[in-house]
C-alpha cells in the first residue's frame, strides 16, 4: 500500500487512517478558504448588480491578455502537480519531483506576469486613489475588488509556492516518499487556489468586453 | 479510497491530461463568449463556464470523484454555506426599499 | 487491562464527601504535568493537548481579567450621570477594549480551547488531537494575534466598538483600527485551526466501540462548535480584510459616497458574528449536559434530541444574522425572513432547556459547586433566550435597538450562561486536570455570589433599556441613575465572585486534597484515567461498550430519597473490558 510509506505520527495507529485524517483536515481548511473568498465574491456580486454600467466600463480597462495567459499557466501548473501527486502514490518519486519543479516554475511565472500586469495597471492610473483614470464613481469600487481579490489570491499563490519549495527541499533529500502526505496536502491547496482563480478571472476579466 | 486505487489503478497521465485539455478549451470558450454580444446572458454564460472549470478541477485534480464521503461532505457543505450567504444577503439587497 | 490506578475501587457517589480517599495517600504520580519535562520549553514546545489546554487557560485567564478590568472601570464611571472617570473618547475606547477582548480573546476560545482541548481526546478514547502540531500552532497564532490587538487597544485605543462598522471604522475613526483588525484577523486562523483539529479528531480518532451516538454531549457540542468555527470565521476574516484594505490602501469598498454599501459589511460581519454567539454558547450547553446528568445521577433525557438540537442550532444559527440589522436600512422583506428564522432557532434551544429540566426530574440531585453553576446557567440562559425572542420580533427590536436592553440580553447569554458554564466546567473537571480537589464551601459561595451579582448587574439594564437608555454613552439623564447605581454595585459583587476562584483554585493547587480518578463517580472515559491524566492518556486504547450517562439501567431511575450505594447497579461506571 502506497500510503504505508508515510511516517506514522503519534495519535494514529494506522497509516491509512492518518492519511484519511490529513486529506479530511486539508479539505476542512479548504472549505474555510472557500468561504473567505466567497465573502469577497458576495461583495463583488452585490456591487455588480448595483452598478452594471460602471463595472462594465471599469472591466474594459483590465488586461484580458495577461489574465488569459495567467489562467492558462495556472491550469497547466495544476496538470503538472496533479501528475506529481499521482506519481508519488504510485511510488515514482522521480516523476513526482519533476512535476513539482514544473509547477513551481509555472507558479513563479504566474506571479511575474501578474507583476507586469500590476505595473501596467498603475501606469494607466487604475489604482482607485487621487489620480484614478475613470469617471464613473463606482468604477473605483470595481478596482477596489480587482486589487483586493487579485492581491489576496497572489498571497495564496505565494504560500503555495512556499509549500512547493518545501516539497522540492524534501525531494532533494530523497524524502518525498516518506512525506507523500505533504504532497497530497500541497496538491489540494494548489488546486483550490486555481479554482478560485478561474472564478476571479470570470468575474474581473470578462466584464464589459 | 485505498482499496479502489489498488484494484483499478487509473493511469497517472490520462485523467489529468484530459482534464487539462478540457480546462483550456473552456478557457478559450469563455474568452470568446465574453466578446460576443450576448446581452444579459453573457454573465450567466461566463459564470457557467467558470463553474464547469471548477467542477473539472474538483473532480479530476482534487479527486473528488474518488474521495471518501467525508471529504465530499466537506466540499458540499462549503458550497451549501456559500449559497446560504448569497441567498440571504441578496434577499436584502434585491428587495431593499 | 488496567486503566486506573485504583481499579475496581470507586469513591463514594456523594460529591459532598469526595476526596475522602486521596488515592491511597500516594504522592502525585507521573502525569502530563511532570512527564515530558519541566522546562519552559517543554511547555512552549509541547504538542500534548493537555498542556496546550493549560497554555490556553493561562492566556485566556489573563485576557478575562483584562477585559473584566475594563468592564469594572466602565461601571465605576457610570455611577453618576456625568461620569466619574473618563472623557467620552476614553470611554469609547474602554468599551471597545472590553468588547474586543471578551469576545475574541476570551469567550470564543474559552471552553473549546481549554476544556475542549483537554477533554476531547480523553472523552473519545484517543491519545491526542489528530494534528498535535497544528494544535500548538493555533495557540501561538492566538497569542500573537491577540497581543497585536491588545497593543493597539491599550497603546492607541480603538473607538469603533467591537463591531468595526464602516464608514466610521474606515473613513472617520482616528484610532488604531487597522492594527486591532489585523490582530483579530490573525486570531481567526487560530479558531479555524482549532475547529479543523476537533472535527478531524472526532471523526477519525474515536476509540473502538465509541459510536456516534455514544459520544458524550460535550463532544457533540465541540463538533457543532467546530462546524461554526470553520464555516463562519473565514467570513469575519473577509470583512476585516476589506476594512483593512479600505483603511490602509484606500480601496473604497464600503464608501457610500461613490455607491458603496456599508450594510454589506454588516452582512459579512454578522454572518460570522451571529454564529459566533453559538461558538460561545454551544460548548456551554455541552458542559451543562455533563454536569446535570452526574449531579442528578440520571441518563440525559432525550439524548438524540440533544444531539439534533445542537446540530440544528449550529446550522440554523447561520441563517439569522439579519436580526442585528433590523433598523440599519435593510429591506423590510429580508427583515421578515430573518425574524422568522430567528424564532426558528429558538426551538432547538428550548428543547435543550426542557431536556435538562426533564433530566433533573426525580433525580438524586446533589448541589456541589458545578451543579450550582449549572442551575445558574439554566436560569440565566432562559432569561437571555426569551429576551432574545423579543429582540427577534421586529417591532420590539425597533423600540429597544441599541439600548441597554440589548446589552443585558447578550450578557445574559454570553456571560450569564456561557461564563457560568465555563466556571461550572472548570470546577467539575478541576480534580481531573490538576489532581487536586477545590474547597467546596468557597466554590459554592462563589457560585451563589456570581448568580446574584450577575442578576444585580444586568437585570436593571433590561429595565432602563426598555425605558430608553441607549448603550455606548459616557453620560446619561439623571432619571436613569438608580438603575445605573444598582448595575454598578452588582458589577462590584460580580467582580468579587470572579476573583474568588482565582484564589481558591490557586490554593487548592498547593494545599487541596489529592483527587481520586473519579471523584464524582461519573461515567465517561476521562474518569477512567488517573487524575491528572498521564502524558499519553490511555495505556491501552479502551473499548467502549456502553451508552453515555449510564447512571441507572434503562427505565430504572433511582427513586428519589433512596441513597445510592456504589457497586449496587445504580451507578455503573463505564469500565473497560478486562
Amino acid at each position: 500500500m502506497s500510503e504505508a510509506s508515510a511516517t506514522l505520527h503519534e495519535p494514529f495507529e494506522s497509516a491509512t487512517r492518518q492519511r484519511e485524517a490529513l486529506t479530511f483536515g486539508v479539505w476542512l481548511f479548504l472549505a474555510s478558504e472557500l468561504l473567505l473568498f466567497a465573502g469577497m465574491f458576495l461583495g463583488y456580486a452585490v456591487y455588480r448588480h448595483d452598478h452594471p454600467s460602471a463595472f462594465a466600463e471599469a472591466g474594459r480597462h483590465v488586461n484580458l491578455l495577461f489574465g488569459t495567459i495567467n489562467t492558462a499557466l495556472l491550469m497547466t501548473s495544476s496538470l503538472s502537480l496533479s501528475v506529481a501527486s499521482r506519481a508519488i502514490d504510485r511510488d515514482k518519486p522521480g516523476l513526482s519531483e519533476i512535476g513539482v519543479w514544473i509547477t513551481l516554475g509555472l507558479g513563479l511565472l504566474f506571479l511575474i506576469v501578474k507583476g507586469l500586469e500590476y505595473r501596467e495597471d498603475l501606469d494607466e492610473h487604475l489604482w482607485p486613489g487621487a489620480t484614478f483614470a475613470l469617471h464613473a464613481p463606482a468604477a473605483r469600487i470595481f478596482f477596489g475588488f480587482y486589487w483586493t481579490m487579485t492581491f489576496v489570491h497572489a498571497c495564496h499563490m505565494t504560500i503555495g509556492l512556499g509549500l512547493l519549495s518545501r516539497l522540492v527541499w524534501l525531494a532533494r533529500r530523497g524524502r518525498l516518499r516518506a512525506n507523500n502526505d505533504s504532497v497530497e496536502a500541497t496538491t489540494l491547496y494548489w488546486h483550490l487556489v486555481d479554482i478560485i482563480w478561474a472564478l476571479v478571472f470570470a468575474c474581473l476579466y470578462l466584464v464589459g468586453r | 479510497m485505498t482499496r479502489r486505487e489498488q484494484t483499478e489503478q487509473p493511469g497517472i497521465w490520462l485523467g489529468p491530461i484530459l482534464a487539462w485539455a478540457a480546462l483550456l478549451t473552456l478557457l478559450a470558450l469563455n474568452v470568446v463568449l465574453a466578446g460576443l454580444p450576448l446581452g444579459v446572458f453573457k454573465l450567466p454564460a461566463n459564470l457557467a463556464v467558470a463553474a464547469l472549470q471548477a467542477i473539472v478541477m474538483g473532480l479530476v485534480f482534487m479527486r473528488l470523484n474518488r474521495a471518501s464521503w467525508l471529504v465530499r461532505l466537506c466540499a458540499v457543505s462549503a458550497f451549501l454555506w456559500i449559497s446560504l450567504m448569497f441567498i440571504l444577503a441578496f434577499a436584502d439587497t434585491l428587495t431593499r426599499v | 487491562m488496567s486503566l486506573t490506578t485504583t481499579p475496581g475501587e470507586f469513591p463514594t457517589a456523594d460529591p459532598d464527601a469526595k476526596g475522602a480517599r486521596p488515592a491511597d495517600g500516594a504522592p502525585m504520580q507521573q502525569s502530563f504535568w511532570t512527564d515530558g519535562g519541566q522546562t519552559v520549553w517543554s511547555w512552549l514546545g509541547t504538542v500534548d493537548h493537555k498542556r496546550i489546554a493549560i497554555l490556553y487557560a493561562i492566556s485566556i485567564t489573563a485576557f478575562f481579567f483584562l477585559g473584566g478590568a475594563a468592564a469594572a472601570l466602565i461601571r465605576i464611571h457610570l455611577f453618576t450621570p456625568h461620569g466619574l472617570l473618563f472623557s467620552r473618547d476614553t470611554y469609547n475606547k474602554l468599551f471597545t477594549l472590553h468588547g474586543v477582548i471578551m469576545v475574541w480573546f476570551f469567550l470564543v476560545p474559552s471552553i473549546p480551547s481549554t476544556l475542549g482541548n483537554f477533554l476531547l481526546p480523553l472523552m473519545i478514547g484517543a491519545r491526542d488531537m489528530a494534528f498535535p502540531k497544528i494544535n500548538l500552532l493555533s495557540w501561538y497564532v492566538f497569542v500573537g494575534g491577540a497581543l497585536l490587538t491588545v497593543i493597539a487597544l491599550l497603546a492607541g485605543g480603538v473607538d469603533t466598538g467591537w463591531t468595526f462598522y464602516p464608514p466610521f471604522s474606515t473613513i472617520y475613526s482616528n484610532s488604531a483600527v487597522t492594527l486591532a483588525a489585523v490582530g483579530v484577523f490573525v486570531v481567526g486562523f487560530s479558531s479555524i485551526l482549532t475547529g479543523i483539529n476537533f472535527i478531524a479528531t472526532i471523526h477519525l480518532l474515536r476509540a473502538p466501540g465509541m459510536k456516534w451516538f455514544r459520544l458524550p454531549l460535550f463532544v457533540w457540542a465541540m463538533y457543532a462548535t467546530s462546524m461554526v468555527m470553520i464555516l463562519a470565521t473565514p467570513v469575519l476574516s473577509t470583512s476585516l480584510l476589506l476594512i483593512i484594505a479600505e483603511r490602509l490602501f484606500g480601496m473604497p469598498i464600503f464608501d457610500a459616497r461613490i455607491g458603496g454599501d456599508p450594510l454589506l459589511f454588516q452582512h459579512l460581519f454578522w454572518f460570522y458574528s451571529h454564529p459566533a454567539v453559538y461558538i460561545m454558547i454551544l460548548p456551554a450547553m455541552g458542559v451543562i449536559s455533563e454536569i446535570v446528568t452526574v449531579a442528578a445521577r440520571r441518563k440525559v433525557f432525550g439524548y438524540a434530541f440533544m444531539v439534533y438540537a445542537m446540530i440544528a442550532i449550529a446550522v440554523v444559527g447561520f441563517m439569522v444574522w439579519g436580526h442585528h440589522m433590523f433598523v440599519s436600512g435593510m429591506s423590510p422583506y429580508a427583515a421578515l425572513v430573518f425574524s422568522f428564522l430567528s424564532f426558528v432557532v429558538a426551538v432547538p434551544s428550548a428543547i435543550k432547556v426542557f431536556n435538562w429540566t426533564a433530566t433533573l426530574y426525580r433525580g438524586q440531585i446533589t448541589f456541589a459547586a458545578p451543579m450550582m453553576y449549572a442551575l445558574g446557567f439554566l436560569g440565566l440562559f432562559t432569561i437571555g433566550g426569551l429576551t432574545g425572542l423579543m429582540l427577534a420580533s421586529v417591532p420590539i427590536d425597533v423600540h429597544v435597538t441599541d439600548t441597554y436592553f440589548v446589552v443585558a440580553h447578550f450578557h445574559y447569554i454570553m456571560v450569564g450562561a456561557s461564563v457560568s458554564a465555563f466556571f461550572g466546567g472548570l470546577h467539575y473537571w478541576w480534580p481531573k486536570i490538576t489532581g487536586r480537589l477545590y474547597p467546596e464551601g468557597w466554590a459554592r459561595f462563589a457560585a451563589i455570589l456570581m448568580f446574584f451579582g450577575f442578576n444585580f448587574t444586568f437585570f436593571p439594564q433590561f429595565i432602563m433599556g426598555y425605558l430608553g437608555m441607549p448603550r455606548r454613552y459616557a453620560e446619561y439623564p439623571a432619571e436613569f441613575q438608580l438603575y445605573h447605581v444598582m448595575s454598578s454595585t452588582g458589577a462590584m459583587v460580580l467582580a468579587v465572585a470572579y476573583l474568588l476562584p482565582l484564589f481558591y483554585f490557586a490554593y487548592s493547587l498547593r494545599f487541596g486534597e489529592v483527587a481520586p480518578a473519579n471523584p464524582w463517580n461519573a461515567t465517561g472515559l476521562e474518569w477512567t484515567v488517573p487524575s491528572p491524566p498521564p502524558k499519553h492518556n490511555f495505556d491501552q486504547i479502551p473499548h467502549v461498550e456502553n451508552d453515555p450517562y449510564e447512571y441507572h439501567a434503562q427505565g430504572h431511575a433511582p427513586e428519589h430519597g433512596k441513597s445510592i450505594h456504589r457497586g449496587q447497579g445504580d451507578g455503573p461506571v463505564r469500565t473497560p473490558p478486562t
